[in-house]
């Protein structure tokens, strides 16, 4: 089976404010923002980082995906939920690494060769860069440039300033049901909490680079699996309507655009067809840590 | 940075050139052979020490900030199998919620000098380092998540050969690491005794002795 380089180019376009945030001030929280350059100063511009992207649009989905087919909800430790839902950390020092394991490993389970993970005592590099999402404003030029391919149109003409994008939102929580708790005498109290932060109106697009160096078609097909799942969600407050996003993508095989539609088949297919495999691999290399082993870890 | 990162791409094609039947330490010529991997840079040889021909990138920070990188410990319930652990520390231990501060340059571009050699094929040197480069998509650290995100490479040829030393006002300018040695200009500037490793492996701990780094 060859391996290819893959580039996954995405857009996203906000159908809800957006609420990425990078902490907060007080109770207000802040925007996630990057520094970009524009005509000699530094704008610290809204974005999407890679850490979050890789986690909610590939990881998440993808190991929701893995748990569906090999029948594995309701029979994972915390260790093995660990390392299919977010990559897991070391729980075991070791200074060798297990060739056997990790090729079996990559072998089997596409997704994690694609993102990597970390088993109790050895680090498995995944093969996916996650790009940041950069916002398609006045300020980013550069940085759109850096991802998009060549032959998409970089209209500048109508973009807007980031600073015209960003909104404050507020809200204010109050629990009604206080007044029924209340002993005889005591006084109600009706104060509300207030909460709010910047947001990014809904209708900003973002673009996003994802490269896949050396990867099998299945590799591939596992990322477009993902995105598919993906509820098109990043930030906070999406129990509150925020934070949506509309996904659309193009993926690109050493420079040339192709369908993902049977690269996806061909990772179902090879998930189903090596299902009990996979398990038999996840439940060998992602084990319970021993006593001995976290006291070492800590050492 | 340059060489690291394409030795890294090459790392699969790397003789054998460790032999652990005499123990752990190793001396320097141990680690020469490193310049037979098909990288298109050169190589030169100061102090019986193979080094590439490179200099230590060249930028200017624009802006430096720091950023987190977290990772939240979160679990899906309906995976857990039952009789499992009740409560799970994700303020500690191995399940321990993390933020780690990175620390960020803003750059709008980094430079090297070097002196590229062909490889393979019938291209020229500077067609050879073009070719490599234009693979490389991301340098530095957490490339995964986005960092160091190249827009594009640029090899411009030039006459002069600044990978070790650049010509300064008085005196040859060190440009990158070099082991202290008898061979070095005796009136160098810009450098500052160090002890770190000069050549690749530069991860390996064992190639590290007194050095002259750019300052």
């Amino acid at each position: 089976m060859s391996n290819s380089n893959y580039q996954l180019f995405v857009v996203h376009r906000a159908v809800s404010p957006i609420t990425h945030m990078e902490g907060t001030t007080g109770n207000v929280a802040v925007l996630m923002r990057q520094g970009v350059l524009y005509e000699g100063s530094i704008h610290r511009v809204p974005c999407l980082t890679g850490n979050a992207m890789r986690n909610r649009m590939l990881r998440e989905p993808g190991s929701h995906l893995l748990k569906t087919r090999l029948g594995l909800y309701g029979h994972l430790s915390a260790h093995q939920d660990r390392f299919l839902s977010s990559g897991q950390e070391r729980s075991e020092k070791g200074n060798s690494v297990d060739v056997g394991l990790k090729r079996r490993g990559y072998e089997l389970m596409p997704h994690m060769r694609l993102l990597g993970g970390t088993l109790p005592s050895q680090v498995i590099e995944g093969r996916a860069q996650v790009g940041f999402g950069v916002l398609c404003c006045r300020e980013s030029r550069t940085a759109r440039a850096a991802i998009i391919p060549h032959d998409w149109p970089m209209e500048e003409s109508d973009l807007l300033s980031y600073q015209s994008m960003i909104e404050f939102r507020q809200y204010t929580r109050k629990s009604d049901d206080v007044d029924t708790h209340l002993r005889d005498g005591e006084v109600p109290d009706h104060s509300m909490m207030i909460f709010g932060g910047y947001t990014l109106v809904s209708g900003s697009v973002f673009v996003q680079r994802i490269d896949m160096r050396g990867c099998r078609d299945i590799d591939a097909g596992a990322a477009c699996a993902a995105i598919e799942l993906w509820d098109g969600t990043v930030g906070g407050q999406k129990s509150r309507g925020h934070g949506h996003l509309h996904c659309e993508y193009q993926l690109l095989c050493d420079g040339a655009t192709v369908e993902a539609a049977p690269l996806i088949d061909a990772y179902e297919k090879h998930v189903e067809d090596h299902k009990q495999a996979a398990i038999d691999w996840l439940y060998e290399a992602v084990r319970e840590p021993t006593p001995q082993g976290l006291a070492s870890a800590k050492n | 940075m340059l060489e690291s990162a394409l030795i890294s791409l090459m790392g699969c094609h790397m003789p054998a050139i460790r032999d652990t039947r005499h123990g752990d330490r190793h001396t320097r010529r141990d680690w020469n052979g490193w310049e037979n991997i098909p990288i298109p840079i050169a190589w030169g040889e100061i102090g019986g020490w193979h080094i590439p021909l490179s200099s230590s990138p060249i930028y200017r920070a624009d802006s430096e900030e720091v950023a987190y990188v977290t990772s939240p410990a979160d679990f899906d319930l309906d995976a857990l199998k039952t009789g499992g652990a009740n409560k799970i520390n994700i303020t500690g231990g191995e399940f321990k919620s993390i933020r780690l501060p990175r620390r960020i340059i803003l750059a709008e571009r980094v430079v090297w000098f070097a002196v590229a050699r062909a490889h393979g094929g019938n291209g020229s040197a500077g067609s050879s380092l073009r070719h490599r480069l234009r693979q490389i998509a991301a340098i530095g650290q957490d490339t995964g998540i986005g960092y160091g995100r190249v827009a594009r490479w640029n090899v411009d040829l030039v006459d002069d050969d600044w990978s070790w030393y650049a010509p300064g006002d008085i005196s040859p300018v060190l440009m990158r690491s070099l082991p202290k040695c008898a061979e070095l200009p005796a009136d160098l500037c810009g450098a500052q005794a160090w002890f770190d490793r000069p050549a690749p492996p530069y991860h390996e701990k064992s190639t590290a002795c007194e050095v002259v780094r750019p300052c």
